[in-house]
């Protein structure tokens, strides 16, 4: 008995180690995203991937989920959060403190055109854009993947707290770009900022 | 042991040469692999398309062909990828592979013949069935071959469209005494085409220069830095043994009027990254050929205003009006302009620019943010 709870304790103890573990989950309806103050309302029939504690990729990439309906590469909303002062993976440039909207979205244009998976970039949009009032840019790109694939996607980001906040939608520009765009922004607009405790901001 | 030892050294005659029959199973499997890689790269959307630059690098090869091996199975061509990393290489059917980023470096024609006679003689003297068969007898076998991630960030990613053959290549090169073979037998192409020997260590000590000023090395076998040495080293020597005192052709002119939209191109790469320096040196190069070329000045009034170094805002504004006297109808530097005279507080000038970027681009995809600016600017 005593040996039997040393393991279950030391099964614990490792699991609190290892921490946080990839995994695939249902979404639908609202849903307040874990260690983040944000809510979204998701659509019915999605799976949300969230990536696992220790995994340094994601780490690098700021990556804190990703949705998708049918497959990663048919259509992914993702979100993305890494301190501004950190640098992007792409490009050298750095934010300067108190930059403005329009500058942080020249920068994030330039990580992806220093990126090698964004082949042919090309820029449809670079408007002002919100996240739940927060004032900040919305990109609109058109680019192929290494593969030689045309796609599309839609950024929304922003600064809040010294935090880049970036909220995505990618698919093949044929067929599901349009078709998902509708619930993309559907989920762009039920974003919403919350305090810590819950009380929304 | 001494018979052993000769036929692990020499077992495979060049392409060309009359002791080649028919290409051997292993080596024709290799080449089916090959054009599977190649097919896989082309359609991939990375190969720089302006057809004057290809045409003249393709001619530059077709020089260096001997009649030998124009009539062996090699089809020997120059692709070009967009990649403002230091890389060529070769496949063993001939097809040689350049960036964007090596040509913008490479001086003059003659240091391009001594690049592109390297990567040939990689081809020619089939230098990847001999790496190929060398790694099935080592315990490293295929799995070397394994592509599974790069250490470098920037665009290095891009060897992961490479497979194994195109990695060889590429990434980790060949056996020190093929790459030497390499450069003995590709300056001799050079040599015989009528180019100055005298360049061949020059391209390599300023490509040296280049990684040094990056203070990286590149994950390809022409970004390396003891690679580069190594080259530099090897080239001294043959031109001291052999070519002492030939000079020949530099083709200096030629090749800077031709590569002049690939330095435009390169820069904006180099400046989107924050290479400002490695930028400005491109477009250097660019407006040294046409004094008055719109998109490099523009460029160089970009570099200025993002490095904001002593002295750069007063530059880049002088680039943007230089620019606008280039091209009356580019709208660019309108906008640029327009955002200088903001911050600067000079709101009517600031106007006058935006709303003549507005006209001259009126389906600009960043119409809403001075749209939005010019709001602002109204209600001041």
């Amino acid at each position: 008995m005593k040996l039997l709870l040393v393991a279950v304790l030391s099964m614990c103890m490792l699991t609190a180690c290892i921490g946080r573990q990839a995994k695939w989950s249902m979404v639908g309806g609202k849903e307040l995203i874990e260690n983040e103050p944000i809510e979204v309302e998701w659509p019915r029939a999605w799976m949300k991937f969230t990536p696992a504690e220790a995994d340094e990729s994601a780490k690098k990439d700021g990556l804190v989920l990703t949705a998708t309906r049918d497959g990663l590469g048919l259509q992914a909303i993702i979100l993305l959060k890494r301190p501004v002062d950190q640098g992007f993976n792409n490009t050298k440039k750095k934010a300067a403190p108190g930059i403005i909207p329009q500058e942080l979205a020249e920068l994030v244009l330039d990580d992806l055109r220093a990126a090698p998976n964004f082949i042919d970039l090309q820029v449809v949009e670079n408007s002002p854009g919100t996240l739940d009032g927060v004032s900040g840019y919305k990109l609109v790109v058109r680019y192929r993947t290494e593969a030689g694939l045309p796609k599309q996607a839609v950024y929304y980001g922003c600064l809040e707290k010294g935090l880049l906040y970036t909220l995505i939608y990618k698919a093949p520009q044929r067929h599901y770009y349009g078709l998902d765009l509708p619930t993309f922004e559907a989920v762009k607009n039920s974003f919403k900022w919350k305090l810590q405790g819950g009380t929304s901001s | 042991m001494v018979l052993l030892f000769a036929a692990g050294c020499s077992s495979v005659d060049p392409m060309g040469s009359p002791e080649v029959g028919q290409i051997e199973d292993d080596e024709q499997r290799l080449w089916k692999t090959v054009i599977e890689e190649q097919q896989r790269l082309d359609r991939s959307g990375t190969l720089y398309d302006d057809p004057a630059i290809n045409q003249y690098a393709n001619e530059v090869v077709q020089k260096l062909i001997t009649p030998s091996v124009r009539s062996s199975p090699l089809t020997v061509q120059v692709k070009i990828v967009k990649n403002p990393l230091l890389n060529a290489f070769a496949f063993p059917n001939g097809v040689i592979y350049a960036h964007t980023g090596i040509l913008a470096r490479i001086e003059n024609e003659a240091q391009l013949a001594t690049l592109l006679g390297h990567e040939l003689t990689h081809a020619t003297h089939r230098h990847t069935i001999q790496a190929f068969r060398g790694m099935k007898r080592s315990s490293a076998a295929l799995a070397t071959f394994q592509i599974v991630a790069l250490p470098f960030g920037v665009l290095g990613a891009a060897a992961t469209t490479l497979g194994a053959v195109g990695y060889v290549a590429s990434v980790s090169g060949y056996s020190r005494g093929n790459e030497r073979e390499a450069d003995r037998e590709g300056l001799a192409l050079a040599v015989a085409a009528g180019y100055a020997p005298a360049e061949a260590p020059k391209l390599f000590e300023h490509l040296k220069r280049d990684l040094e000023f990056r203070k990286i090395d590149e994950p390809f076998f022409f970004g390396s830095h003891p690679r580069l040495a190594e080259r530099v080293e090897s080239y001294k020597e043959l031109i001291e043994e052999r070519y002492a005192a030939r000079s020949g052709e530099l083709g200096e002119e030629r090749y800077r009027r031709t590569m002049l939209p690939l330095y435009v191109e390169t820069a904006r790469t180099d400046l989107a990254i924050g290479q400002f320096e490695l930028a400005e040196e491109s477009l250097s190069m660019a407006t040294g050929q046409q004094p008055n070329h719109p998109q490099a000045l523009y460029l160089l009034g970009e570099v200025a205003r993002q490095r904001n170094g002593e002295g750069d805002l007063q530059r880049s504004e002088q680039r943007y009006r230089q620019a606008i006297v280039a091209d009356a109808h580019y709208p660019e530097p309108h906008k640029a302009l327009g955002m200088l005279f903001l911050r600067r507080g000079d709101k009517q000038e600031a106007r006058n620019e935006l709303q003549q970027y507005l006209h001259l681009a009126p389906q600009a995809s960043d119409r809403g943010y001075v749209e939005q600016e010019l709001r602002n600017l109204s209600q001041m």
